[in-house]
């Protein structure tokens, strides 16, 4: 029997290159159920566009979808350009947290604060995972990593808050542990208009279940029950992750405001 | 072909060229001497059903004139040094993915924030080779009002064409000088190759030809990718072959058109006792110079290079061999005179004529009085 | 035999209104079919540094649009006249607002005065908004450019009356 999700996959480039244990496939299974719960019986009408990491390897090439996958930090605005010229189309922006809240984080803030319409799926597994398990900008404060051996001497930025602050329509966090609250968060993003954002806590087994001693099934374990409901969130982040919803508004997006400027011309 | 004659600077003319090759987005970010393009393009394409976006930096304007020339759009941006050194980046993966798009360099005075209303023509070398990587891509340089306008078009159809980014190294003397300027009704637009479902997107046997562009959303599944790929998209991250064959075809798809690309104007080189290559406002005041000299009797050869990349060595070469000396001024401390030098190759002495600072525009008088001593 | 082109400087402080000026100047030969160039010169843009109109005129197209020398200067504000100086050919015509000091003419140089700021309504502590207009309606009167054509100029530019009634006072100055 054909897997479900298979009509959404280029088939022939698969098995993908991710790691035993990566979180990378438990985000692309939340995405694509989303998807097709959506009713979309493929992925034509859509465009995904990532940048450098292991998380813009989630679309480009395992969908079978017009897939842009520029340069590291550059997916959004590349992703906004797409949306700007052909509004009918679903822009679908997919990165890590190093791409997208690091070197990215300016045009992350941005495209918020222009509530442009585009759902961005950010894959945080805490550590630059693809280039050896460097420090991020989501990297829990006193964890040692390659450049940080005596421990991450910074905070982690809580990008969900920022996004959400900054203007976005909606933003959830929620972990790869929770795959069906992760497809709903996805799904209700997919439904809305402006600036989406889901951002979704992943092992990255290599980079960080090294650093935690933890193995893949257990480190999947620990970011699920450091996971605590958003209202009821204690302590700092990194230490605890809050889930749930950070945005959860409907006003009108870039695209529209744009084309009434045309029509009043 | 009907015209209408009008009073512009070297910035509007160049916006007005972009609207009538049918650029229909733009994103960047304001700086100066670069402005006018974007406060024009700003009122003008939203009337015509266009897009124009003021983004947070120069990276994100680049990136975003990727993604809407792949979704289709006629893209094109302005800037000056400091935003051209940050849209480097954009302009590499353009290259790499081939696509479409114009970026417009005002020059001022670098480096840093330099002069910034004041101009300079210190950006050649890096308008050529400011990315990392073995790449090729078109520069053109106005020398007036009207080329401002010509060459807007022709930097838009080329691009297309060749699917290819091209820049449009403009300075602060040319943008801001206005002129004359004839604007035909219509202009001539080319248009990228349609990819119609056969053969691949990013190979084609034949070099000198861009392969077909798929549009998105039409279900070919584009492949896309900023990393070395074969023909059909796909990433081949160690192959050597892969590499090579894709860079160096992305090479000669510029460099074996650079005869076809060329635009350069040739004043009295047949009989010229002394030549001058220039580009730019020094090209204006060359011509000057020529006019001078004319005066006193003395033949001085003027070639223009509007195209300045591929360099036409051509038109460099014949004026090598026919004059005792070549000046080349700039307002810079030296760059085109490096490769005038090269391709010269000994054939007659090559003397750099320098001004750089406070953006005061070489003169008529200072050429020629060079001139006078190379006789 | 074809006359050489003929370069003009307006130069003032920002706000005075010089660039619409040299504008206004620049069309009005365009319209009567010259070859024009006009370049505007300033720093930063912040109100109060010198600011400059660079017009050129020619009955041939013009090779090299950067004049090199004036063949005349208006000058209203003393902040920009340094720049002007070394500037003028020998014979040309040096227009100053009659507060600005010149320490010592160029020799050969015409000088003429007006007080183009106060007629324009402007005084200490004003820099006098539309000297620059006074002062080509002057230009005008001298024979350099027709009063028509900068009256026609001036009627499709916001504030078509007032504007060309300070031409016309600049025009009927002695």
């Amino acid at each position: 029997m054909r897997h479900p999700l298979a009509p959404y996959l280029r088939e022939e480039v698969l098995p993908g290159p991710f790691c035993p244990g990566c979180g990378n496939g438990l985000v692309l299974g939340a995405l694509l159920r989303a998807v097709a719960r959506a009713g979309y019986t493929s992925l034509r009408d859509f465009v995904f566009v990532s940048g450098i990491g292991c998380a813009a390897w989630i679309p480009s090439p395992h969908l079978k979808a017009d897939t842009l996958h520029v340069a590291h930090g550059r997916a959004i605005p590349t992703a906004i350009g797409v949306k700007l010229h052909r509004p009918e189309l679903q822009v679908v922006v997919v990165g890590g947290d190093g791409d997208l809240a690091g070197i990215g984080g300016g045009h992350l803030v941005h495209a918020a604060r222009r509530n442009a319409d585009l759902l961005v799926l950010m894959v945080n597994n805490l550590v630059y995972g693809m280039t050896g398990g460097q420090v991020g900008p989501a990297t829990p404060h006193g964890l040692p990593t390659s450049t940080t051996p005596y421990g991450n001497p910074e905070r982690p930025l809580d990008t969900s808050a920022v996004v959400a602050a900054a203007g976005a329509n909606y933003a959830a966090r929620w972990t790869a542990a929770h795959g069906k609250a992760l497809e709903e968060a996805i799904l209700t993003a997919l439904g809305r208009r402006g600036f989406r954002f889901v951002e979704a806590l992943s092992p990255c087994p290599g980079r960080l279940g090294g650093r935690l001693k933890l193995e893949p099934a257990p480190l999947l374990r620990w970011l699920r029950d450091q996971a605590v409901p958003r209202d009821e969130a204690v302590g700092t982040l990194g230490e605890r992750f809050p889930v749930g919803v950070y945005a959860d508004r409907d006003e009108p997006g870039l695209v529209e405001v744009l084309r009434g400027q045309r029509v009043e011309r | 072909m009907p015209s209408q004659e009008r009073f512009l600077s070297g910035n509007l003319a160049l916006a007005e060229g972009a609207l009538a090759a049918g650029v229909d987005f733009y994103a960047g970010y304001p700086i100066t001497p670069s402005s006018e393009i974007m406060e024009h393009l700003a009122r003008e394409l939203p009337k015509r059903g266009g897009t124009f976006l003021q983004a947070e930096d120069e990276i994100a304007s680049v990136f975003m004139l990727i993604g809407a020339s792949w979704a289709g759009a006629r893209a094109l941006t302005a800037t000056s040094g400091p935003g051209f050194s940050l849209m480097q980046e954009g302009l590499g993966i353009a290259v790499m993915t081939e696509t479409p798009l114009v970026v417009v360099d005002v020059m001022r005075l670098g480096p840093g924030t330099g002069q910034a209303s004041k101009a300079g023509q210190g950006d050649l070398m890096q308008a050529r080779w400011g990315r990392h990587g073995d790449q090729h891509l078109v520069v053109y340089a106005p020398t007036s009002a009207q080329d401002c306008f010509d060459l807007a078009v022709r930097a838009v159809n080329t691009a297309e064409r060749l699917r290819v980014p091209v820049v449009l190294l403009s300075d602060e003397l040319v943008a801001h000088t206005w002129e004359r300027v004839r604007v035909p009704e219509r202009v001539e637009r080319a248009e990228r190759t349609p990819f119609l479902g056969k053969g691949p997107p990013f190979h084609s046997d034949d070099p000198r030809v861009a392969p077909p562009m798929p549009a998105l959303g039409e279900g070919h599944g584009v492949l896309m990718t900023g990393s070395t790929h074969d023909g059909r998209g796909r990433r081949f991250t160690s192959d050597p072959a892969v590499h090579r064959t894709l860079v160096t075809r992305l090479w000669d798809k510029v460099h074996l058109h650079r005869d076809d690309l060329a635009v350069v104007e040739e004043h009295g080189v047949e009989g010229a006792e002394v030549g001058v290559v220039a580009y730019g406002s020094a090209a204006r005041a060359a011509l000057g110079a020529r006019e001078l000299l004319q005066a006193e009797g003395v033949r001085l050869g003027v070639v223009v290079l509007k195209t300045l990349w591929p360099l036409p060595e051509g038109p460099i070469r014949r004026l090598a061999e026919r004059v005792r000396a070549i000046v080349v001024p700039e307002l810079s401390l030296g760059q085109l005179v490096l490769d005038v030098e090269r391709v010269a190759a000994g054939r007659c002495p090559v003397h750099l004529l320098s001004k750089v600072g406070g953006g005061v525009p070489l003169y008529p008088s200072e050429i020629a009085a060079q001139v006078r001593e190379v006789r | 035999m074809k006359d050489k082109p003929f370069a003009v400087v307006l130069s003032g402080i920002g706000g005075q209104g010089v660039l619409f000026a040299g504008r206004l100047l620049a069309r009005a030969w365009f319209g009567q079919g010259r070859e024009v160039a006009l370049r505007y010169v300033y720093g930063a843009e912040v109100m109060g540094t010198a600011v400059h109109a660079e017009v050129v005129a020619a009955d041939a197209p013009l090779l090299c649009p950067f004049p090199e020398a004036f063949d005349a200067a208006l000058v209203l504000h003393q902040a920009a006249l340094p720049e002007v100086l070394p500037r003028l050919s020998p014979g040309g015509l040096l227009l100053l607002d009659a507060e600005v000091e010149v320490p010592a003419a160029p020799s050969g140089v015409r000088v003429e005065r007006r007080p183009f700021v106060l007629l324009a309504g402007g005084g200490p502590g004003d820099p006098g908004r539309a000297s620059p207009l006074v002062a080509l309606g002057f230009l005008a009167r001298l024979g350099h450019v027709p009063l028509e054509a900068l009256l026609g100029v001036a009627s499709r530019e916001p504030n078509a009356e007032e504007n060309q009634a300070f031409l016309r006072r600049g025009h009927a100055l002695e």
